[in-house]
C-alpha cells in the first residue's frame, strides 16, 4: 500500500505543474482583494473605530458606535420599517408573479408580447422609474391625482408621497413595480423546466388540475421559489434608490429602511461611525439570514 | 466516469481562467490613454503648466458652459497653469468633495454652501485665503460676504453667491381683491385667504428648512438678535418668538388651510417655486434669482417683490441669507497659482457675467453700481437694487459659531413642523422637544 503524499509535496506538484497559470490569475485574484476584500475589511475597522467628521478613523478598537447605534430613538421604528418593507414586497411580487408565471406559461395568443411588455420595468433602471413614479405621484402635478379626481374617484388631491401611511406605500408599490417582472420570468423559466411527461401521468392517474398544481407544480417549484425569494429579499434590505428618490426617507424618518438611514448618519449627520456600525450590522444580518435559509433549503432538499 | 470525461479537471480550469486572465495582464502592463511616452517624461515635465482642479457645484443648466468659458479664458490668460472644471450636481457634491478630501484628492478649489466652508474648515481642510488673496484684492467685496466666510479671522472662502430673499407676490389678483402689498403676517394671512382656491390657485408657499427662517427672522424683527442659538449655546426655536413663527405658519397650513398641501415635504425648486410660476400661488418668499426665472419661464406673469413679512407693523423688516463660498483645499500643492485663478474667477468682469447669468446678488461693491448690472432699461434692475440694499441687514444663516451638528439641528426642526402639520403634536410640544433634543445633542442638558 503507497503511503499517500503529504500536503505540501502535493503543493509543490501542483505549482510546479500549474505556475504559470497561477501567477496569471494574480491580476484577478489581486481585483477580488481589492474591490471586494478590501471595502468590507474598512467597513468593519471603521465600525469599530473613532471617526472624524471627514470619515478619517482616528482610533481603533471602540464599541462605542454600536452602542450609540443601540441608543438611537430611531432604530426600532427604522428596524421595523425595514423588515415591513423587505418581507412585505417580496410577498406581494410573490402573489402577483406566481399567478403571472402560470398564466404566460399557458399557450395563448399575444404570449410573446406580453413578455416583452412584462420585462419592461424590470429593464429599467431603478432610479428612472423612481423618478418616473415620483412625478406620477406628485402631489400637485402628478397624472395619478388628476386621473383619480378626472373619474370621480377622489374630490381633493392627495399628496401621496408627504403622508407617512401613503409615502411608505408608495415606495412598497415603485419597489414592487420594478422587480416583480424578473421574478415572474423566473418563475416561468422553472414552470418550462418541469417535465411535462409527470402531468401527463398525474392525468393518467385521474388527477384534476388543482391536484395537478398541488403534488406536481408547487413540489418541482420549491427550489426555484427558495432561490427566487431569498434573492428578492437581500437585494429589498439593500434597497436604496426608490426610497432615497420618491422620500429621501420623510416625513420624520417614516419612510427610511436601514440602507437610507445609514446614509444619512454618515453622509447628513456626519455620524460616519454609526453608519459603518449600521452597515456593518445589515451585512451580518443578510449573511446570517442567506446561511440559515440555504441550511433549511438543504434541509428540504434531504428530506 | 462520466465525470471525468465531461466535467473540467482543475488542470483545464486553471488554464480557462488563466487565459481568462491574460488579457487583465496586458492591460495592467500597459500604458494609460494619454499618458506620455516614457522616453519623452524627463525634460518637458519640469516646463509643464501646473494642473490645477475646480470642482463647481451646479447651481443651473448653465453652469457647466457658462464656467467653462471662464476656465477657458484663465487657460489663456497664462502659462503658469491650466485649470480642469469637473461641475457635480449640488445633491451630491458635498459627498463627492468628502470622499475626495478623506481620500488625499481634493480640488485645489471646490465651491459649495457656507455651511461645508465651516464644516471643512472646522477640519482644517480649506486654506486661509487672507495672504494669498491680499488685502487690496479683498476691499473690493462687501464687508457681510467676507464676514460670513470668516472663522476666527481668517478668510476661508471668497463669497459666491449672496441670496438675500423676498416675497413674490401676484399683482393681478391683488388688484382683483383690492388688496395692498403685505407687510405683515397678518397681511399676508388676510391675502392668502382672500385669494386661495384649491387646487387652481394656492395663497401661500409653505415650506420646511428656508420657510421656518423667515418666520423666524419675522418674529424678531431687524436690528435684534436673530440667531437661533442663545449666548451659552442653547436653542432658541423653543422660545417666545419661536413657537409664535410656526404659529404663524401653522395657521396659514392648518386654520386658514390657504398653502399648497403637504408642507412638510415641499421643496422650494421643484415645488413651490413652479407652483408659482404656474400661476396656481399668490404669494412666495424665495430668492434673487426668482425675476430672472420668471422672465424666461413666464414672461407674461404681473407680479412684485416686498420685503419679507413681520409679525408686527412696527418691526423693521430682517431678511436672511445662505452664502455660498469658493474655497481652497488645504491638501493644494499648488497654492499660489490656485489664488491666481481665484483673483481671476472673482475680477470684475467675469462676476458681472456670473451675477447677470445666474440673476443673483453681486458680492463684489463696482459690480453692484456697474451700469451693465443695473441697467435703467432692464425691467429686472429694480428687483436687483431691491436686494442689494436687503444686502446691507441680511443675517448670515451660517453666522458663527456654528455647530458641527448643524444639518442634524436643522432636521429636528423639520420633523418639528413635521409633526405639527401632520397634526401629531402641538407647536409648543413639538418645539420644546426639537430644542431638548438639540441641547441634548449639544451635550447642554
Amino acid at each position: 500500500m503507497l503511503a499517500r503524499p503529504g500536503f505540501l509535496h502535493r503543493l509543490r506538484e501542483e505549482w510546479a505543474e500549474n505556475q504559470l497559470a497561477y501567477w496569471l490569475l494574480v491580476p484577478s485574484i489581486l481585483g477580488f482583494a481589492i474591490f471586494l476584500v478590501f471595502p468590507i475589511a474598512n467597513m468593519i475597522v471603521t465600525a469599530f473605530s473613532d471617526v472624524d467628521i471627514m470619515a478619517h478613523p482616528t482610533h481603533f478598537g471602540t464599541f462605542q458606535n454600536f452602542i450609540d447605534l443601540a441608543h438611537d430613538e430611531r432604530m426600532p421604528m427604522i428596524i421595523r420599517q425595514t423588515c415591513l418593507y423587505a418581507f412585505g414586497t417580496v410577498l406581494i411580487e410573490v402573489i402577483i408573479a406566481f399567478p403571472l408565471a402560470l398564466i404566460l406559461n399557458t399557450h395563448f395568443p399575444g404570449r410573446s408580447l406580453a413578455k416583452a411588455l412584462l420585462l419592461i420595468p424590470w429593464a429599467m433602471p431603478y432610479a428612472v422609474s423612481a423618478i418616473t413614479w415620483k412625478w406620477i405621484f406628485h402631489g400637485q402635478m402628478g397624472s395619478l391625482n388628476y386621473l383619480l379626481s378626472e373619474v370621480g374617484i377622489i374630490k381633493d388631491y392627495v399628496v401621496w408621497l408627504g403622508n407617512p401611511g401613503t409615502a411608505f406605500a408608495a415606495a412598497m408599490f415603485v419597489e414592487v413595480w420594478s422587480s416583480v417582472a424578473f421574478m415572474a420570468i423566473t418563475f416561468l423559466a422553472g414552470l418550462q423546466g418541469i417535465p411535462p411527461h409527470i402531468y401527463d401521468a398525474a392525468k393518467m392517474d385521474g388527477a384534476g388540475a388543482w391536484q395537478e398544481f398541488r403534488d406536481m407544480t408547487v413540489p418541482q417549484m420549491r427550489n426555484v421559489f427558495m432561490i427566487v425569494t431569498l434573492l428578492s429579499i437581500i437585494w429589498a434590505f439593500r434597497s436604496f434608490a426608490v426610497i432615497w428618490i420618491l422620500t429621501k426617507g420623510d416625513p420624520i424618518f417614516r419612510t427610511d429602511i436601514a440602507a437610507t438611514y445609514l446614509y444619512k448618519l454618515a453622509f447628513e449627520f456626519r455620524h460616519f461611525g454609526q453608519g459603518f456600525a449600521l452597515s456593518v450590522c445589515l451585512f451580518v444580518v443578510l449573511t446570517l439570514f442567506s446561511v440559515i435559509y440555504t441550511r433549511l433549503l438543504g434541509a428540504q432538499e434531504g428530506a | 466516469m462520466q465525470n471525468q470525461k465531461n466535467g473540467l479537471s482543475r488542470r483545464n480550469f486553471l488554464k480557462v481562467m488563466a487565459m481568462a486572465s491574460a488579457p487583465l495582464v496586458l492591460a495592467a502592463c500597459a500604458a494609460p490613454a494619454g499618458a506620455p511616452a516614457s522616453g519623452t517624461q524627463g525634460g518637458a515635465a519640469s516646463q509643464a503648466p501646473v494642473e490645477l482642479r475646480f470642482v463647481a457645484m451646479d447651481y443651473d443648466s448653465r453652469m457647466q458652459p457658462d464656467t467653462q468659458a471662464v476656465m477657458d479664458a484663465f487657460n489663456k490668460s497664462q502659462t503658469a497653469s491650466t485649470v480642469k472644471l469637473e461641475v457635480v450636481g449640488w445633491p451630491d457634491g458635498r459627498n463627492l468633495l468628502l470622499t475626495q478630501i478623506s481620500g488625499g484628492q481634493a480640488p485645489d478649489i471646490f465651491n459649495g454652501s457656507g455651511q461645508w466652508c465651516l464644516e471643512f474648515t472646522s477640519a482644517k481642510e480649506t486654506a486661509p485665503l487672507d495672504d494669498l488673496m491680499g488685502k487690496e484684492f479683498l476691499d473690493n467685496f462687501w464687508e457681510s460676504g467676507i464676514k460670513a466666510m470668516t472663522v476666527d479671522g481668517k478668510l476661508y472662502g471668497m463669497p459666491y453667491f449672496l441670496d438675500p430673499r423676498g416675497l413674490y407676490y401676484r399683482t393681478d389678483l391683488f388688484t382683483e381683491k383690492g388688496l395692498k402689498a403685505p407687510e405683515t403676517w397678518a397681511d399676508v394671512r388676510e391675502a392668502a385667504k382672500a385669494i386661495s382656491n384649491p387646487p387652481d390657485i394656492y395663497g401661500f408657499g409653505v415650506g420646511p428648512d428656508d420657510y421656518w427662517w423667515y418666520a423666524w427672522i419675522g418674529a424678531i424683527g431687524a436690528g435684534n438678535d436673530l440667531a437661533p442659538w442663545t449666548q451659552d449655546g442653547h436653542s432658541r426655536i423653543a422660545s417666545e418668538e419661536g413657537i409664535a413663527a410656526v404659529q404663524f405658519l401653522t395657521d396659514i397650513v392648518l386654520t386658514d388651510k390657504t398653502s399648497q398641501p403637504s408642507p412638510q415635504n415641499a421643496n422650494r425648486d421643484s415645488d413651490l417655486q413652479p407652483l408659482f410660476l404656474g400661476k396656481k400661488m399668490a404669494m412666495l418668499e424665495t430668492g434673487s434669482w426668482m425675476p430672472t426665472i420668471i422672465s424666461h419661464d413666464a414672461p407674461d406673469m404681473q407680479y412684485d417683490l416686498a420685503q419679507l413679512p413681520v409679525a408686527k407693523a412696527d418691526m423693521k423688516h430682517p431678511n436672511v441669507f445662505w452664502p455660498d463660498a469658493v474655497m481652497m483645499a488645504n491638501q493644494s500643492k499648488q497654492k499660489e497659482q490656485a489664488a491666481d485663478l481665484l483673483k481671476f474667477m472673482f475680477n470684475a468682469e467675469n462676476r458681472l457675467q456670473f451675477a447677470l447669468q445666474r440673476g443673483v446678488i453681486p458680492e463684489r461693491i463696482d459690480v453692484g453700481k456697474d451700469p451693465k448690472y443695473v441697467d435703467p432699461n432692464d425691467p429686472l434692475t429694480k428687483y436687483k437694487e431691491f436686494y442689494v440694499k436687503e444686502l446691507a441687514t441680511a443675517h448670515n444663516v451660517f453666522q458663527t459659531p456654528w455647530p458641527a451638528t448643524g444639518s442634524e439641528d436643522q432636521t429636528s426642526v423639520t420633523n418639528a413642523l413635521a409633526h405639527i402639520w401632520l397634526g401629531e403634536m402641538s407647536v409648543a410640544d413639538a418645539l420644546t422637544a426639537a430644542a431638548k433634543e438639540i441641547d441634548t445633542r449639544h451635550k447642554l442638558t
